[in-house]
């Protein structure tokens, strides 16, 4: 039999997100492998040209679900270099709790994601339960569960009291105990390992060559993590370990984040102890440059690119991002070759990859009545709403 | 306002030991290329489409070291268009500018020296319009499917047209100002 074409996608089945993988298949084996990604493309890019550094804050923030706070961290670096502000330690210090919180709860739903995928809902129900518990600080710390706009250039927008700081610790020393039980599993769990190992192998100089970053490049024994080697803001006074795992498969990638949840509590306690009173943020230009900068920020899922040219006005003129998982997609399309047919959906949750979802609202349907609302019919009819609800 | 470069923590300083040293190195392995040192463990290249894939390859070199490609940004400076590969090793960044003419925007492909930047390159070919040459599929990546042909949203002179309230209608229509072409999605 010759070879035979499978589209995986756009609703395909390792994540609830928008991407198309189409393989070449030689009986269950899969020959090669390519992919098609945009889905979900918004015009970012575009739409930072057209808005000042203020509102580009808003539209780095909404890149992704779930780690808003990396690329919003990646842009704040990039416009206070533009800008020549620095921001003071102690909001350093904040971004990088928030930063560590985020990490927690991203490699705490992936590894649910990747229970769920090859059938040990146990895990997903125990790692969810656990994620809520950073959710809560989160939630408490900016207000917000998702999007936590903490940032501002040259600072943050909101301090973190010793009340705040107590409850963390109490919460994160809590949780420390659950993740020994995430560790274990990847270890030890014997029909947990068998679906796992050397399954989507990826070897170190592939890892290298292809742009592999992140939990998947350390996964294949590559020691790359800009928390210390692009050093950004304050984590070279922080001491912690970079997790590497040499075999290069999903297991080790899964043992890479359940080691760097630990690793994470580390730095969150030290953080908080370490944090110096003072100013959260200084006062920050309307415009910057002209400049050129590239900001680099260790996000949950690896390296996290952000350029600006910024020429002197108070837009920016080129603004590019860089998300970690479309430098990791030509690795994973390596991972493919020669896996089995039914391997596919392990692999691509083993790169936790995040196709960010929402697309921009056009026209909106109501449910009940099946009329549809412009945007600018929304805006006024939301405009009335409020103006009715504060006269009562 | 303080000076980033003058507040560096001394802990970076001493990652990186090799630096202007290594602008230095970078001077002589790349004649016919200007490089500056922007700031601490950035870098820049300038260089012509011609020299293009000799310069990745000699900082991809071991003498140099950047043997990692963590994007590549398409560019529309308003005159010409070009790219800028950011080059990285763990710590430095080098970014390499190279620009083309608006009407014959033509580079060779960087696959062969850096495999990752497949995907980078079919993007810049999306948003931007420079063709890669020798590039092993230059199809549609992150635009739609029914986005029109020879449509670059990233170019300078195309732009939205938006209503009222001043939002894109209908994705964003926009305008080919050089054909005076109004193109709808």
């Amino acid at each position: 039999m010759g070879l035979v074409n499978i589209a995986v996608g756009p609703q395909h089945p390792a994540l609830k997100e928008p991407i198309n993988f189409s393989f070449q298949t030689d009986g269950e084996r899969i020959v090669s492998a390519d992919a098609r990604i945009g889905y979900a493309h918004r015009g970012i890019e575009k739409g930072m040209e057209q808005n000042n550094y203020v509102q580009g804050l808003f539209l780095t923030e909404r890149i992704c679900g779930i780690c808003s706070h990396a690329h919003s961290m990646s842009y704040v670096m990039a416009v206070e270099e533009a800008m020549k502000i620095e921001p003071p330690k102690r909001a350093q210090y904040i971004r990088c709790i928030v930063g560590e919180l985020e990490r927690l709860h991203s490699h705490l739903l992936w590894i649910g994601v990747a229970a769920h995928e090859v059938g040990f809902d146990t895990v997903f129900m125990y790692s969810w339960k656990d994620r809520e518990v950073v959710m809560d600080i989160l939630e408490r710390l900016s207000g917000n569960r998702v999007n936590y706009a903490i940032n501002i250039f040259g600072g943050v927008k909101r301090d973190i009291d010793a009340e705040q700081a107590k409850d963390i610790l109490k919460k994160i020393e809590k949780l420390e105990k659950r993740l020994q039980y995430y560790i274990d599993i990847g270890e030890h769990e014997p029909s947990f390992v068998a679906r796992f190992k050397d399954v989507g192998v990826l070897t170190s100089e592939q890892a290298s060559s292809l742009g592999a970053v992140g939990p998947t490049a350390r996964g294949s024994g590559v020691t790359v993590d800009h928390r210390k080697d692009d050093i950004f803001a304050i984590y070279h006074e922080i001491d912690f370990t970079v997790c590497i795992e040499q075999a290069g498969d999903a297991l080790a990638r899964y043992i890479v984040r359940a080691r760097e949840l630990v690793e994470s509590c580390k730095i969150i306690r030290q953080l908080l102890e370490k944090m110096p009173e003072g100013e959260i943020k200084v006062k920050h230009p309307r415009k910057a440059g002209p400049a050129e900068v590239v900001a680099r920020y260790e996000a949950p899922r690896g390296e996290d690119v952000h350029y600006l040219w910024a020429d002197g006005s108070d837009k920016p003129f080129r603004y590019k991002v860089r998300a970690p998982t479309l430098a990791a997609i030509p690795a994973t399309l390596e991972m493919f070759k020669n896996a089995h047919v039914a391997d596919i959906p392990v692999i691509i949750a083993s790169i936790d990859p995040c196709i960010s979802c929402t697309d921009r609202a056009i026209a909106l349907t109501d449910s009940r009545t099946g009329s549809t609302m412009s945007w600018k019919e929304l805006r006024d009819f939301s405009n009335r709403w409020y103006a009715d609800r504060s006269r009562r | 306002m303080t000076d980033i470069s003058s507040t560096t923590p001394a802990v970076q300083e001493a990652h990186v030991p090799q630096t202007d040293a290594l602008l230095e190195r970078m001077k002589t392995l790349l004649p016919g290329a200007t490089a500056v040192k922007r700031r601490d463990r950035r870098y820049e290249v300038d260089t012509t489409p011609e020299q293009l894939l000799t310069v990745l390859e000699t900082l991809k070199s071991s003498d140099l070291g950047f043997g990692f490609v963590c994007t590549i940004v398409g560019f529309d400076d308003g005159t010409q268009l070009g790219t800028k590969y950011i080059l990285g090793d763990k710590a430095l960044v080098c970014s390499v500018t190279v620009r083309v003419p608006n009407d014959n925007p033509v580079l060779p492909t960087s696959t062969g020296i850096f495999p990752a930047s497949v995907l980078y390159e079919r993007e810049v070919h999306d948003v931007v319009g420079i063709r890669f040459t020798g590039h092993p599929n230059l199809s549609r990546l992150i635009l739609a499917d029914d986005w029109p042909e020879a449509v670059y949203p990233l170019r300078k002179d195309y732009q939205f047209f938006k209503d009222e309230a001043g939002i894109p209608v209908k994705g964003c229509l926009l305008v080919d100002t050089a054909n005076k072409i109004q193109i709808k999605k």
